[in-house]
C-alpha cells in the first residue's frame, strides 16, 4: 500500500487548518523549551563563573553582597579589611595561593579591578594573554575578552558611583567629572574569555588602586608588583585563596570567620541563594509541567478535532476500497507531518527565543549562558510526536462504527 | 459454504436476494422500512436499468448489492459469495476486486489529478502502479474524451468528472459493475455518451451491469429494467 498520494492530498485539503496547527504546536513547543533551556543556562553558567572562587575572605558583613560583588562584579562599596590579613596567608601553609581584588573605579562603564598576576592568570590556568602580556608595573592594565577596547590604548580611571557600571563599553555622564586624572595607565594584553562578569573586566596592579587612592604601594621599594607585600599592607575589599586542599579550605574557612574578617565558599552562598530561590524554581517546575500536559492536550485536542471533520472522507476511502490499515497509515502520517513541523518550528523558535533572552542577560550582567539542549527536550517533544499522531488516528477507527453508506451521504 | 471471497471472478456472477429488508429506527422509536425485496435475481452480464421516483430505495438497494451496507436482514450473494455474511474486512476486499461503483456524487478526490484519482484504488494494496497499467488509465482518459490526465479535478465540468469517476470504476475490470444514477447531473447529450460508455464496456468485459436512475429515459438502453416504489418491487417485477 501506498499512502503517499492521499497524505499529500489531505494535506493540500486542510492547508488553512494545518497551518494554525502547525503555529499552535511552534509556541507551544518554544514555551516549553525556552522555559527548560533558559532555567538550565542559568544554573549552569552561574556556577561557571564561580571556579576559581574557591574561598572569599571579606570583612563582616553580607556575604550574598561580598559573593555578588567578587564574582559577578555586580560592584557595590564593600567594607574593608586590615591589610594584615594579606601577611597572616603569606604564611599559612593551608593557602596554596591568594590574590587580594579591589574594585571601585570605573573606565567608560567597565569595572577596574585591582589585583595580582596569581589571579589574573586565574592560578597559572592562563599561560599567555589571548592578546599582548599580561601587566608587568603599576601603570599597566590588561583588559577582559569582551572589553571594547585596544591593546596599547591609554586610560584614566573614574571613581565610580552609582549607575557608572548599567552600560559597560559607554561612559557615564558622571565619569569624567570623576576621572583620576593624574593617573595614566597603558592597555598591554587582552586575556581569552571566560564566560563570566570578568570578560568585561579592565585588571590592574592592586598597588595601582591603592596609589591611586592614596594608599602607598604595600612596598617599601618604588615600582615593585605583587607579593611579598610590606608589613604595613593598605587594607583590601576582599581576598580570594585558593587552599591547597578540602580540609584546608573548611579550616581556613573556620580561621578566617573570626577576628574581624568573614571566610564564604562562593559555591556555597549560590547554593543558598538557589534554595531561597527554591519556592520559586518549585513553581517552575510545575508549571513546566504543567506546560508540557497542557502542549499535549491541546495538540491532542485539536488534531482529534481537525480529525474528527473528515469522516466523510474516510467513508469515501473505505467505499472506494481503502483497508483500514490504509486510512489509519493515512491519517496518521497526516497528523505525524504536522506535529513534526509544528515540533521543528517550535524548537527552532525556542532555540531562538532562549538565544534572545540569554543574550539580553549577558548584556546585562555579563555572565555567558551557555544554551543547549537536552534529551529531555528531545524526548518531550518525541512523545507529543508519536502520542498525538497516534491519538489522531482514533476519528479515523472511530468512523468505523458507522457503515460505509451512512458515511458518504 | 458459499462464505469465502474466492479469487476475482473471471466471469459475471449472477446475483440474488432472498428476503432483503432495510430499515431504519425513526426518531419515534418505530423501525421503519425502507427496502423489502423477498426475491430478485440479476443473471450473469445482464444489462439492469433500476427505475424509481427519488427517496424510492434505489441507493440503499444498490449499496446493497455493491457490498457497501448489510441488510437488516435476508440474504444477498453474488456467484458463491453471500456478501451479506461477510465480516468487514473480507467484504472490503471481496468489492476491491469484484466491483466497480460509481457513485451518484462521484467522490472524487478534489486535490488529485485525473490520472491520480483512476489509479488511488490500485494503491490501497499496492506499493506502485505498473507503468502498463498508468498507460491503460491514459488510454481510457482518453476514450472517454477527457484530454489532460494530469488536469486537477476541480477544473473539470461535472460532465467531466462523471466521467473520471466512470474510468476508475473501470480501471480494474470489475464484473460487477454499478452506477447511481450516473445521468443525473448530466445534459441530455453527455447522458447518453456515458449510458453508451458503461454499455459498451460492460458488454465488451462482460461485466454485470446495473444502472439506476429516475428517468425512464435513459434507461432505454438497457436490456431489462425493474421499478421500485417505496421500497418494493413493482408488480410482475419479482423474478425468479
Ligand atoms: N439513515 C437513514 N435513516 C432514515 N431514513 C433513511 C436513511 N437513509 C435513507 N433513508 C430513507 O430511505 C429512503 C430511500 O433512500 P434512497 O435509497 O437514498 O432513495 P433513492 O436513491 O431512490 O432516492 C428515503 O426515504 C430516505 O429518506
Ligand atoms: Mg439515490
Amino acid at each position: 500500500m501506498n499512502p503517499h498520494l492521499m497524505v499529500r492530498a489531505d494535506l493540500k485539503s486542510m492547508r488553512g487548518s494545518a497551518f494554525a496547527v502547525i503555529v499552535l504546536i511552534a509556541i507551544a513547543v518554544a514555551i516549553g523549551v525556552a522555559l527548560a533551556a533558559q532555567e538550565r543556562a542559568l544554573r549552569h553558567s552561574s556556577a561557571m563563573a564561580s571556579t576559581d572562587f574557591d574561598l572569599l575572605i571579606g570583612a563582616p558583613g553580607s556575604q550574598t553582597q561580598l559573593v555578588m560583588t567578587s564574582v559577578y562584579l555586580q560592584t557595590e562599596a564593600l567594607p574593608l579589611i586590615n591589610g594584615s590579613v594579606l601577611q597572616q596567608l603569606a604564611s599559612d601553609s593551608r593557602v596554596a595561593d591568594f590574590a587580594p581584588i579591589a574594585f571601585g573605579d570605573v573606565v567608560s562603564g567597565y569595572p577596574v579591578v585591582g589585583t595580582t598576576l596569581a589571579f589574573v592568570s586565574r592560578w597559572n590556568k592562563i599561560a599567555a594573554p589571548e592578546e599582548g602580556r599580561f601587566f608587568t608595573a603599576e601603570t599597566e592594565a590588561i583588559i577582559g575578552h569582551d572589553v571594547n577596547l585596544t591593546v596599547g590604548e591609554s586610560l584614566s580611571p573614574s571613581h565610580a558611583i552609582a549607575g557608572d557600571f548599567d552600560h559597560p563599553g559607554q561612559a557615564s555622564k558622571s565619569e569624567a567629572g570623576h576621572r583620576h586624572e593624574h593617573v595614566s595607565l597603558m592597555i598591554v594584553g587582552r586575556l581569552p574569555a571566560t564566560g563570566s562578569p570578568w570578560d568585561r573586566a579592565i585588571l590592574i596592579p592592586i598597588e595601582s588602586v591603592w596609589k591611586t587612592h592614596g594608599l602607598g604601594t604595600g612596598h617599601s621599594e618604588n615600582g615593585r608588583i605583587g607579593l611579598p607585600f610590606d608589613a604595613n599592607v593598605p587594607p583590601v575589599p576582599a581576598i580570594v585563596v585558593k587552599p591547597r586542599t578540602v580540609p584546608d579550605a573548611y579550616a581556613l574557612r573556620g580561621a578566617y570567620r573570626q577576628g574581624g574578617t568573614m571566610a564564604v565558599f562562593p559555591a556555597e552562598v549560590l547554593v543558598g541563594l538557589y534554595r531561597n530561590l527554591g519556592d520559586v524554581k518549585d513553581v517552575l517546575i510545575v508549571a513546566s509541567t504543567l506546560n508540557t500536559f497542557l502542549i499535549f492536550g491541546a495538540v491532542t485536542l485539536i488534531m482529534l478535532t481537525l480529525f474528527s471533520t473528515r469522516r466523510r472522507r474516510y467513508g469515501i476511502l473505505r467505499a472506494l476500497g481503502a483497508t483500514r490499515l490504509y486510512i489509519v497509515l493515512v491519517v496518521w502520517l497526516d497528523a505525524l507531518v504536522l506535529i513534526a513541523i509544528g515540533c521543528i518550528v517550535g524548537l527552532l523558535f525556542g532555540w531562538g527565543l532562549t538565544g534572545l533572552v540569554s543574550a539580553f542577560f549577558s548584556q546585562q550582567t555579563g555572565l555567558q549562558l551557555q544554551q543547549s539542549l537536552t534529551w529531555s527536550d528531545i524526548s518531550s517533544v518525541l512523545m507529543l510526536l508519536v502520542g498525538g499522531s497516534a491519538i489522531s488516528t482514533l476519528p479515523a477507527l472511530a468512523a468505523y462504527r458507522i457503515p460505509i453508506s451512512e458515511s458518504i451521504k | 459454504m458459499p462464505n469465502t471471497t474466492g479469487p476475482k471472478l473471471n466471469a459475471a456472477p449472477h446475483g440474488r436476494l432472498t428476503n432483503v429488508c432495510v430499515e431504519y429506527i425513526h426518531p419515534n422509536k418505530q423501525p421503519v422500512r425502507i427496502l423489502d425485496i423477498p426475491f430478485l435475481e440479476i443473471p450473469a452480464g445482464r444489462l439492469l436499468g433500476l427505475r424509481g421516483p427519488s427517496g424510492s430505495g434505489k441507493t440503499t438497494l444498490l449499496h446493497l448489492l455493491g457490498g457497501l451496507a448489510r441488510p437488516t436482514k435476508g440474504q444477498i450473494s453474488w456467484a458463491s459469495s453471500e456478501i451479506s455474511s461477510l465480516n468487514e474486512a473480507t467484504c472490503d476486499s471481496w468489492r476491491r476486486t469484484n466491483v466497480g461503483f460509481i457513485f451518484q456524487d462521484f467522490h472524487l478526490i478534489a486535490e488529485l489529478s485525473v490520472l491520480e484519482n483512476i489509479v488511488l484504488p490500485l494503491l490501497f494494496t499496492r506499493l506502485f502502479v505498473a507503468q502498463e497499467i498508468k498507460d491503460r488509465a491514459c488510454q481510457l482518459i482518453s476514450s472517454m474524451g477527457l484530454r489532460n490526465p494530469h488536469q486537477g479535478i476541480s477544473t473539470l465540468s461535472r460532465g467531466e468528472q462523471q466521467r473520471v469517476a466512470i474510468a476508475r470504476a473501470l480501471l480494474h475490470e470489475p464484473t460487477i459493475l454499478i452506477a447511481d444514477e450516473p445521468t443525473a447531473s448530466l445534459d441530455k447529450e453527455s447522458a447518453d455518451g456515458v449510458m453508451k460508455l458503461l454499455i459498451s464496456h460492460a458488454q465488451s468485459t462482460g461485466a454485470t451491469l446495473i444502472v439506476s436512475s429516475h428517468d425512464s429515459q435513459v434507461l432505454t438502453y438497457l436490456n431489462e429494467v425493474i421499478t421500485l416504489h417505496a421500497g418494493r418491487l413493482a408488480k410482475g417485477e419479482q423474478r425468479k
